[in-house]
């Protein structure tokens, strides 16, 4: 197994890098993947890029690293489909099996541009991990991944933003760090769209406001007893009240979890949102604590009409 | 604000027939509303300067009951001019009216008037002979297709000079589309609402009038109408009254109907009469009147007393009338009213002091000496008698040197021809005068006739102003010369008589400041006892120089000069707006602007202030849509109202103070009679701020600019453009007012305000400039970005602005596409979680030089300024840098030298001009492509070699303490030069790359010793003198 941060140098350079790793966390690694058929990979220009044209089954991409425990990570890779969009709400998922634990899956939607995702996750007590990679195969598609890159995260970057693309304007078509999360009716994903009227950028996040529905974030880390915001700003193209929520509830949910959310008003002006709380550091009371992570929701009533829109977006703590 | 609604002729009803008669009242059933005459009189032939006004005369008429009758007993010139009507573009109409005299045959000229956009006249006429019997007379005309205005006027007009006398009835005016028909008046039913006069004069506001509406029923049956009259505040456009009646009438049947007219507000008022009938509304005629705070007239002692003052010519002297005047004519234009009303009117006005001037004086040479050895005061005397029995004082302005027109020099003019015989004349005048020459009297028989006059009017004209803006055509040493012989007049004949010179103007170009410096070079201070100025560069707060500002420096200019602090007097500023490129509208202004003139020239302390033209305090009454004053009656406007307010509050009054409460707020503090009083208005572009006063309405009166209360519980008030005056009462001490006015609190809703935003390369990329500033009273943090047509903000960039400050804040962007030379934007100021749009303009950035290092270019280096390539004048520059300067190659083809200077400026010669901005993102300030103080210009003389440079504007200073000199070198058919600028004078500290100046290089070519010259530029279009925003970009790559 590849362990992270053993790499030749030379004295002055594993001086700077352990300086730098220090503060950052670490510098990012590619991810050892192991590839099984029918998985496939090529060499572009650029680096090795993994393809699956879906047809039945659950095959997977495979990694496995060693890693430090009570660490924060993040693996992040680019990924595009031939169907974006698709009709399941989470097609793509990662499944992270740490060491002497249960597993546990995030899902991302997909694209049919090179957009990048992201995942975080907190090691807990242990000091390896498994991924893998692998797609609902719902629908019929090729899907593609390149630049599969682990790294660990220092609690120092936490106070900025770790809430990917808060602008919004990386994106292409889906909003890599957001996804459906419920809705009554038609499933329709949370888009990127061309808008030029709010205070900077070209594009904000939109979702159809057409019965209630929910999108959430990706999880993002925290650490315990520390205070966290999440500020974005919002419009709607009718009057209509939304719930911001900084939620606890684990991907591996034990038991009672934390959430502290907030109702606010938009109307079709600009205005900036901001949802804060401290963390519990009480892991008995909220065992969900445990794997350190947070996810941030925000939904809409039944009334609610029309667009919603939403930009800079920031996940912070103090 | 609004003027009197819309106020045209007519309404075209469904149902009416095309050709409706436009002329409202055209039969004259209603009386004479709607039409003024215009006489122009002469004291030979009516020393006592009687008007006989049109009346309505029951005794004859083609129609109806009765004419409008025009006596004219003393052969006057007439013009009657009917209100305005709208015709529409390449349409054809057909003029008819009913006249006759009372004598056999004279000619009587009928012509409609237009006034186009570019102040040229449209007009269509005919002349007729009009016998002793009624007799319809008509023509018809096409209106121009291409025309840019729609509304006309027409006026009637007889009596030549050497014509006989002839009074004149007239009847049913028609104006219609098409051909001639049978007569019909505008309507079956007719309306029309009047007050009993054209202004009042009162007391108190608890006085009232009689409004009456007269209804006349044309038709062949009887009628039940309703009618309705609405009075309008011209201001404010709020309804004052409005008189419903039901009216039935018999066939032919005038009812009048009287209401009561409560003149319970000051201001000028429009009365609109309309007709209901058949489920159809139709407007007539209108009138007008005003109300005004009664004046004592009282002659002011023009030393002590400020007065609010005008210029005008106080006897109303003009060539003559339309169609009938002469070019060579003095005649006295009694509007609708004589001499001796008007006075009085003028009175009410609270003008108390009149600079007799445009369009003509009765103190012109030809007036008063029109042979040699001859005087003539009879015109002056009328006027300076009239006008102090109503307590105004005249300013004469008399003149030894005149301009006269080619082609006048017969004595055609203003200036008889026994005196321009005698006078020097002179040719060598500024190029926007070459259609005149100037002719200089002898000094001897300019005293001779100075003389004469102080000696004429000893006791009866205390101040005599030393000729007008002589900083356009004189030289300093000739100007100098006359007020010196009239200083020697004064000593011996009138030693109590003041001299008011220097009369230097800020109008056509002229520099206010340096001619008054030169005059005292010359030793003027001896001679004057007041120094007059026009300040048409900085009319008020919010010009690029501003008022107090300008002032400020010419009184500590005259006192360096003098050691002395000399009386200083605005004596003439027309166009208290600002400029239009229309010179009709560059004469009207808003009702503020007189006001702010007169507190703000009191407020810094010039002794006497008559900026406007008296004309102004009027309104157009019958025509506002057209652009000319004299085509109407003379009926108080707005203006007068202000300037009758001003009268009331500041007459007399001193300066104490002034605060700036925000950036755009003045607050100047007077005393009058021990008392303190204080005017305040918002002269900048916000409309949002607000301020709060801790004083009540026990403590003090509070009203607007033309005198109305307003209640201090009304607070905050909102501050605009139109002054509020404050005057404190028995129980406010003078500190306690004053400690009131400095704890003054501001609110504004936006409290950031953007002035402009300019796209501007920097390092590799874009950013927009913005500047902003803090209206409010306390600091102000946030964020700015930026959104537009083909530009999209990168992010937003964080700011802090204090208290009152401007800054400038870069926001970096990315252009996508600029297509256009200007595209419309969005600058985005968030604070406190609220975003404020403000939309602006972005133009495109000028010319962009990309200067290397010699190591870093990637191309070899590029010329980039040319004239036609191979053609006889063209230049090319590139620039470079290293660490220590930035270098600058010029290449110029000029075969031809322009020799020595010989007194020509710079940019009159062969000259490279090299523009320097050394911090183009600054945007603060009111006017932010105004120089700034890193701002700065050099001029290269090629063929000069003692002269070779010159530096200007303070952004260069280090330049030229440098002794930085170009390197020429003379080619066959021109010259290179090159240039090494330290990057510390330009503000950069090493590494240069990333960083950007504003730039602009100019080549002047003057081919030998003449002035007119050619020029080629790189980025500013001709611009760059005026405007730091239209040069181009040198960016360090």
């Amino acid at each position: 197994m590849r362990r992270l941060g053993e790499c030749k140098l030379d004295f002055i350079s594993k001086i700077s890098l352990i300086l730098i790793a220090m503060m950052v966390g670490s510098l990012a690694e590619e991810l050892p993947i192991k590839v099984t058929a029918p998985w496939a990979k090529h060499r572009e220009e650029g680096g090795m890029v993994y393809s699956l044209a879906v047809t039945t089954g659950w095959p997977k991409l495979h990694a496995e690293v060693d890693t430090k425990t009570g660490s924060y990570y993040r693996v992040t890779w680019k990924m595009k489909s031939t169907v974006g969009g698709a009709a399941t709400k989470t097609p793509f998922q990662l499944t992270l099996t740490p060491d002497d634990e249960r597993d546990y899956t995030y899902g991302y939607a997909l694209s049919t541009e090179w957009e990048t995702y992201t995942a975080y996750f907190y090691t807990k007590e242990s000091n390896r991990f498994k991924f893998d990679f692998f797609i609902n195969p719902e629908t019929e598609l090729t899907v593609s991944l390149k630049g599969i890159e682990i790294a660990e995260v220092s609690s120092d970057q936490f106070k900025e933003n770790t809430l990917p693309d808060g602008n919004l304007e990386n994106g292409l078509m889906v909003p890599a760090a957001w996804k459906y999360n419920s809705r009554e009716g038609k499933f329709q994903p949370p888009r990127i769209v061309p808008l030029k009227d709010f205070i900077s950028g070209e594009k904000s996040l939109a979702v159809q406001a057409d019965g209630a529905g929910e999108i959430a974030s990706i999880y993002l880390p925290v650490e315990l007893g520390r205070s966290v915001s999440f500020k974005f700003w919002a419009k709607a193209d009718q009057e209509c009240q939304i719930t911001a929520i900084i939620q606890g509830y684990a991907v591996r949910h034990t038991g009672s979890h934390f959430y502290k959310g907030k109702k606010m008003k938009v109307d079709t002006e600009w205005k900036e949102y901001e949802v804060t709380t401290e963390v519990p550091t009480d892991t008995e009371k909220y065992p969900d604590l445990l794997y350190k992570t947070m996810y941030l929701c925000l939904g809409w009533g039944k009334e609610a009409k029309g667009m919603i829109y939403f930009d800079d977006m920031s996940f912070t703590s103090k | 604000m609004v003027w009197g609604g819309v106020l045209c002729g007519g309404v075209l009803l469904p149902g009416f027939l095309a050709a409706e008669n436009l002329f409202n009242n055209s039969g004259f059933e209603l009386g004479d509303e709607g039409y003024v005459a215009v006489k122009f009189q002469r004291l030979e032939t009516n020393k006592d300067l009687t008007y006989e006004p049109a009346r309505v005369d029951a005794a004859t008429a083609v129609g109806g009951k009765q004419s409008l009758f025009i006596p004219n007993r003393l052969a006057e010139q007439v013009n009657l001019f009917t209100h305005e009507v709208k015709l529409k573009r390449g349409a054809e109409y057909t003029f008819s009216i009913w006249m006759k005299g009372n004598v056999d045959d004279f000619v009587v000229h009928v012509t409609s008037l237009c006034v186009e956009a570019d102040n040229n006249w449209q007009n269509h006429g005919a002349q007729f002979h009009v016998g002793k019997e009624w007799k319809r007379y008509s023509y018809t005309f096409k209106v121009n297709a291409g025309t840019t205005r729609d509304y006309h006027t027409f006026v009637i007009a007889w009596c030549k000079q050497g014509d006989p006398a002839a009074d004149l009835w007239m009847d049913n005016l028609q104006l219609e589309e098409g051909a001639l028909t049978d007569y019909k008046p505008s309507n079956d039913v007719e309306a029309l609402s009047v007050p009993e006069k054209k202004y009042y004069s009162v007391d108190s506001l608890d006085e009232s009038s009689l409004l009456k509406t007269a209804v006349i029923n044309y038709g062949a049956s009887e009628v039940s109408v309703k009618i309705k009259a609405v009075v309008t505040d011209d201001y404010t456009g709020d309804g004052i009254l409005t008189k419903p009646y039901q009216v039935t009438l018999a066939p032919g049947e005038i009812k009048v109907l009287s209401e009561k007219l409560p003149l319970n507000r000051y201001g000028a008022f429009n009365v609109q009469t309309s007709v209901e009938s058949g489920g159809n509304t139709r407007r007539g005629q209108w009138s007008d009147y005003a109300v005004v705070g009664r004046i004592e007239k009282k002659l002011a002692d023009l030393s002590t007393t400020f007065v609010a003052g005008i210029n005008w010519s106080g006897l109303g002297l003009t060539r003559g009338g339309l169609c009938v005047g002469t070019r060579d004519g003095s005649l006295i234009e009694c509007r609708g009213m004589s001499r001796e009303e008007f006075m009085d009117m003028l009175s009410q006005s609270g003008t108390r002091l009149l600079r007799d001037m445009d369009p003509m004086s009765v103190f012109i040479w030809k007036l008063l000496q029109p042979e040699e050895g001859k005087f003539d005061f009879s015109y002056s005397d009328k006027l300076v008698e009239m006008a102090s029995r109503h307590g105004i004082r005249i300013l004469p302005v008399l003149q030894g040197a005149f301009l006269v027109k080619k082609g006048e020099e017969s004595g055609v003019g203003y200036q008889p021809k026994w005196v321009l015989d005698k006078s020097v004349k002179r040719t060598d005048l500024p190029e926007w005068l070459r259609t005149r020459s100037l002719y200089l009297a002898p000094e001897a028989l300019w005293k001779k006739h100075f003389q004469a006059v102080v000696e004429h009017f000893k006791g009866r004209i205390t101040h005599y102003e030393i000729f007008n803006e002589p900083n356009l055509y004189m030289k300093v040493d000739d100007y100098v010369r006359y007020v010196d012989q009239a200083r020697d007049v004064v000593k011996v004949s009138d030693p109590s008589a003041k001299l008011v010179g220097i009369c230097s103007t800020g109008d056509l170009g002229g520099n206010v400041e340096s001619y008054l410096i030169d005059c005292f070079k010359g030793g003027i201070a001896n001679d004057i006892d007041v120094v007059s100025f026009h300040p048409y560069d900085a009319p008020h707060l919010a010009s690029v120089t501003a008022a107090d500002r300008q002032i400020q420096g010419v009184r500590a200019l005259i006192k360096n000069a003098t050691s002395q602090e000399m009386p200083l007097w605005n004596t003439e500023t027309y166009y208290l707006r600002g400029n239009d490129k229309n010179y009709f509208q560059t004469t009207q202004y808003d009702v503020y602007h007189a006001s702010w003139r007169l507190l703000t020239d009191l407020g810094e302390g010039v002794q006497q202030s008559m900026g406007p033209f008296g004309d102004t305090l009027f309104k157009r009454n019958l025509s506002p849509h057209v652009d000319m004053m004299g085509w109407n009656g003379l009926v108080p406007g707005v203006n007068f109202v202000a300037y009758n307010a001003f009268a009331r509050y500041f007459d007399g009054a001193k300066p104490v103070t002034k605060f700036k409460w925000m950036r755009d707020v003045i607050c100047y503090v007077y005393e009058k009679d021990g008392r303190y009083r204080a005017a305040f208005w918002n002269y900048g572009d916000s409309k949002d701020l607000k301020v709060s006063l801790k004083i009540s309405d026990e403590e003090a009166f509070l009203c607007d600019i033309f005198g109305n209360k307003v209640s201090l519980k009304n607070q905050p008030l909102r501050l605009g453009k139109s002054p509020y005056y404050l005057i404190a009462g028995a129980k406010l001490s003078n500190d306690a007012f004053l400690q009131a006015l400095k704890s003054a609190a501001m609110e504004a809703e936006k409290p950031i305000q953007v002035s402009v935003a300019r796209l501007m390369p920097e390092g590799d990329g874009w950013v927009v400039a913005v500047g902003l500033s803090n209206k409010s009273s306390k600091e102000v943090k946030g964020e700015v970005g930026v959104q537009g047509n083909g530009i999209v903000g990168q992010k937003t960039t964080a700011f802090t602005a204090e208290a009152g400050g401007e800054i400038s804040v870069k926001v970096a962007v990315t252009v996508r596409d600029f297509k256009e030379t200007e595209v419309e934007a969005t600058v985005k100021v968030v604070v406190d979680r609220k975003i404020w749009n403000f939309p602006v303009k972005i133009a495109k950035p000028g010319a962009v030089y990309g200067a290397f290092t010699k190591a870093g270019a990637q191309t070899p280096l590029a010329k980039v300024l040319s004239g036609s390539p191979g053609g006889r004048f063209s230049a090319g520059f590139s620039a470079w840098y290293d660490d220590q300067n930035l270098y600058l190659e010029i290449s110029v083809k000029d075969a031809v030298s322009s020799g020595a200077p010989a007194e020509r400026n710079p940019w009159e010669q062969d000259c490279i001009e090299l523009f320097f901005d050394l911090d183009p993102s600054h945007l603060a300030g009111a006017h932010p492509a105004s120089y700034h103080a890193g701002v700065g210009r050099i001029f290269i003389l090629p063929r000069v070699s003692e002269q070779g440079i010159k530096f200007q504007g303070a952004g260069v200073n280090l330049m030229s303490d440098r002794g930085i000199k170009p390197a020429l070198q003379k080619q066959a058919n021109g010259y290179d030069l090159t240039l090494a600028v330290p990057l510390t004078t330009l503000n950069i500290t090493a590494p240069a790359r990333g960083k950007t100046i504003g730039f602009e290089i100019l080549a002047d070519n003057v081919d030998g010793a003449q002035k007119a010259r050619e020029q080629i530029g790189w980025s500013s279009e001709g611009r760059a003198h005026e405007d730091r925003l239209s040069f181009g970009f040198i960016t360090f790559k």
